[in-house]
C-alpha cells in the first residue's frame, strides 16, 4: 500500500465526510465549555455524558461564527432567560466540518431554543420537586419574621448597580428609620455566582452579627445571569438559612428557584428597600395609634376617676352632713337634759336656799324680836328716867320761861308797870337822878317825858 | 429591661391600655403608668428610629 501525506489523509476524510455526512442535522449536547474570541465568534466544547455516573462518553469542538452568534446569542438569552453556558444541554443544528489544518469541528448554524425552554422547566421542576421532598422548600418562609427588620446583611456586588438603588432608598426615608447594614460581597454574574453567594450567605452565619435579615439584591443585569439562581445548592441554601432571606434580582418573568425559597422575593431591589420600609411604617402607625389609644384612654380613666371623686365628695359631704345634724341634735338634746336637770336641781338648791334663808330669818327675827324687846325694855327704862329728867328740866324751863316771861320788859310793862331812862340810860335807883332831870317813861303803848321834881328815897319791892 | 425587645416593648403597652380601658388600674398606678407607656413609646421610637447605641442608652435610662 502506498503512504499518503497527512494532508492527504485529511482530504480524504474531508471529501468523505462531506459525501457521507451532507448538509445540517440536529444533535444534543451539552457545553462543556464556551468562549467568545475578539472577533467575535463563539468556540464551545461540547460533550455528551452518560446518564449514570457523569462520564464523558463523547465531545467534540463546535463554533459559532460571527454574524451567526450575534443573532443567536440575544435571542437564547431573552427567551431562555439564561445565558449560553457550561453545562447547559442544547438541541443544536450542526454542519459537520472538517479542516486539514484543524480537524473536526461542528458549525453551529442554529439552536433549539423550545428544546432548552422545555429542559429548563425540567432541570426546574426536578429541583423544586426535591426540595419539596427534602422538606425545606418552606423553611426559610416559614421562619417568624422580625418585629423590626433593623440590621441587615446584604448579599451583592458593590459594583451592581442595585446594591446602591437598595442601599439609597433605604437611607432616603423621610422618616428617618435607621438600618444597620452590612454587606457581604458575592459574585452576582457568572458562573461563580450561585458559588459565591452560597459563600457570602455562611460569612453572613459565621459573623456573629445578630442581623434581623439577609437581603440579596443585584441590578438588572443580562437575564442571562440569572441561571445562578435556579442553582438547586444555592436555593437550598437560602431556604435552609436561619434567617428570612428577602431577594430582589431584578428578574422580569418566571421567578428563580431561589426567590421561591427566598422568605419574600421582590422584584427590584429598591423593592425590597420598600418592603423592610414598610414594617417599619406600619409598626410607627401602629405606635402611633396606641399611643394615641393610651391617651384616650387615660383621659377617659381620669374623667371617670373626677366623677368618682366628686360622686364620693357629695357622698362624704351628705354624711358629714347627717352625721353633724345627728350630733348636733344630740347635743340639744343632751343640752336641754342637762338644762331640765340643772333646773331641777338649781330649784332644789333654791328650794334649800330659801329653807335657810326662811330658817335663818326665822332665828334672826327671833333673836332681833328679843333683842327688841330688851331694847325696848332698856328703852323704856331709859325713857322713864329721861322723863323723869326731860321733867324736871321741863319744869325748870317752865319756870324759867315764867321767869323771863316776867322779866320781859313788855310782860312787866302789861302788868302796869314802866321803865325810866334819863339820857337813854335805864333808871334804877334814883340816887342817879337829881331834880330837874329829863325822865323818859316807857309804857306799853308809848313814851312820856317828865321832870323830875322830888327825890325820895325808898325801898324797891320791884327790884330783880 | 435589659433584654426588652420591641415586641415585647408593645405588647406591654398592649397590656396596659386594655387594663386601662376595663379600668383595672388603680388611681395610684396611673402615674406610674404613664411613665411606663412613655418609656416603651421612646423605647420603640428608638428603635425605629435611632441607631443601636442610641437604642442602648435609652434602655439604660430605662433601667433607672
Amino acid at each position: 500500500m502506498e503512504a499518503i501525506g497527512l494532508y492527504r489523509l485529511n482530504e480524504l476524510v474531508k471529501q468523505a465526510l462531506q459525501k457521507n455526512l451532507p448538509g445540517a442535522r440536529w444533535v444534543i449536547a451539552e457545553i462543556a465549555d464556551i468562549k467568545e474570541n475578539h472577533s467575535g465568534h463563539c468556540y464551545l466544547e461540547l460533550v455528551e455524558k452518560r446518564e449514570e455516573g457523569n462520564v464523558i462518553i463523547a465531545s467534540s469542538r463546535a463554533v459559532i461564527w460571527a454574524h451567526v452568534y450575534r443573532l443567536l446569542k440575544p435571542a437564547f438569552e431573552t427567551i431562555t432567560g439564561q445565558a449560553l453556558q457550561r453545562g447547559l444541554k442544547v438541541l443544536l443544528e450542526v454542519e459537520i466540518t472538517f479542516h486539514e489544518l484543524y480537524g473536526y469541528s461542528l458549525n453551529i448554524k442554529d439552536i433549539d431554543l423550545n428544546f432548552t425552554l422545555g429542559n429548563l422547566e425540567r432541570e426546574r421542576r426536578e429541583i423544586l420537586d426535591r426540595l419539596t421532598r427534602e422538606g425545606v422548600i418552606d423553611m426559610n418562609r416559614s421562619l417568624p419574621f422580625p418585629d423590626l427588620p433593623k440590621s441587615v446583611a446584604i448579599i451583592s456586588s458593590l459594583t451592581a448597580a442595585g446594591y446602591e438603588d437598595f442601599v439609597k432608598q433605604l437611607r432616603a426615608n423621610a422618616a428617618g428609620y435607621l438600618f444597620h447594614t452590612s454587606v457581604f460581597q458575592a459574585a452576582m454574574q457568572g458562573e461563580k455566582s450561585a458559588e459565591s453567594i452560597i459563600d457570602a450567605l455562611e460569612r453572613v452565619h459565621d459573623s456573629g452579627e445578630a442581623f434581623d435579615v439577609v437581603v440579596i439584591v443585584r441590578g438588572g443585569g443580562s437575564r442571562a445571569d440569572l441561571n445562578c439562581f435556579n442553582s438547586y445548592d444555592l436555593a437550598l441554601n437560602v431556604a435552609c438559612f436561619p434567617l428570612p432571606v428577602l431577594t430582589g434580582i431584578g428578574h422580569e418573568r418566571d421567578e428563580s428557584i431561589v426567590d421561591r425559597v427566598a422568605y419574600k422575593s421582590l422584584k427590584t431591589p429598591t423593592a425590597v428597600a420598600d418592603f423592610l420600609l414598610k414594617v417599619f411604617q406600619e409598626a410607627d402607625s401602629e405606635l402611633g395609634e396606641r399611643q394615641a389609644r393610651f391617651v384616650r384612654a387615660m383621659k377617659q380613666s381620669l374623667q371617670e376617676e373626677r366623677q368618682r371623686q366628686v360622686t364620693r365628695a357629695i357622698a362624704i359631704d351628705r354624711q358629714t352632713r347627717s352625721l353633724l345634724e345627728r350630733q348636733a341634735s344630740r347635743l340639744a338634746g343632751a343640752s336641754r337634759e342637762i338644762g331640765r336637770h340643772s333646773t331641777l336641781l338649781l330649784q332644789r338648791h333654791v328650794g334649800t336656799l330659801a329653807r335657810l334663808v326662811g330658817l335663818l330669818r326665822g332665828q334672826i327675827a327671833t333673836r332681833f324680836s328679843r333683842r327688841a324687846a330688851r331694847l325696848e325694855e332698856i328703852s323704856r327704862g331709859s325713857r322713864a328716867r329721861v322723863e323723869r329728867v326731860l321733867a324736871a328740866r321741863r319744869h325748870s324751863l317752865e319756870l324759867a320761861a315764867t321767869k323771863a316771861t316776867f322779866a320781859d320788859p313788855r310782860n312787866i310793862l302789861e302788868r302796869g308797870y314802866s321803865i325810866a331812862r334819863v339820857n337813854g340810860k335805864v333808871v334804877r335807883d334814883v340816887s342817879s337822878l337829881k331834880r330837874g332831870d329829863i325822865l323818859e317813861t316807857e309804857l306799853l303803848d308809848g313814851r312820856l317825858e317828865s321832870e323830875v321834881k322830888e327825890i325820895k328815897d325808898a325801898t324797891s319791892p320791884a327790884r330783880e | 429591661m435589659e433584654t426588652l425587645t420591641y415586641k415585647e416593648a408593645m405588647e406591654e403597652i398592649e397590656q396596659i391600655i386594655e387594663k386601662l380601658e376595663a379600668n383595672k388600674l388603680d388611681v395610684d398606678e396611673l402615674g406610674a403608668k404613664v411613665k411606663r407607656v412613655a418609656q416603651l413609646v421612646a423605647f420603640c421610637k428608638a428603635r425605629l428610629h435611632a441607631t443601636g447605641e442610641e437604642v442602648e442608652n435609652i434602655l439604660r435610662s430605662m433601667e433607672e
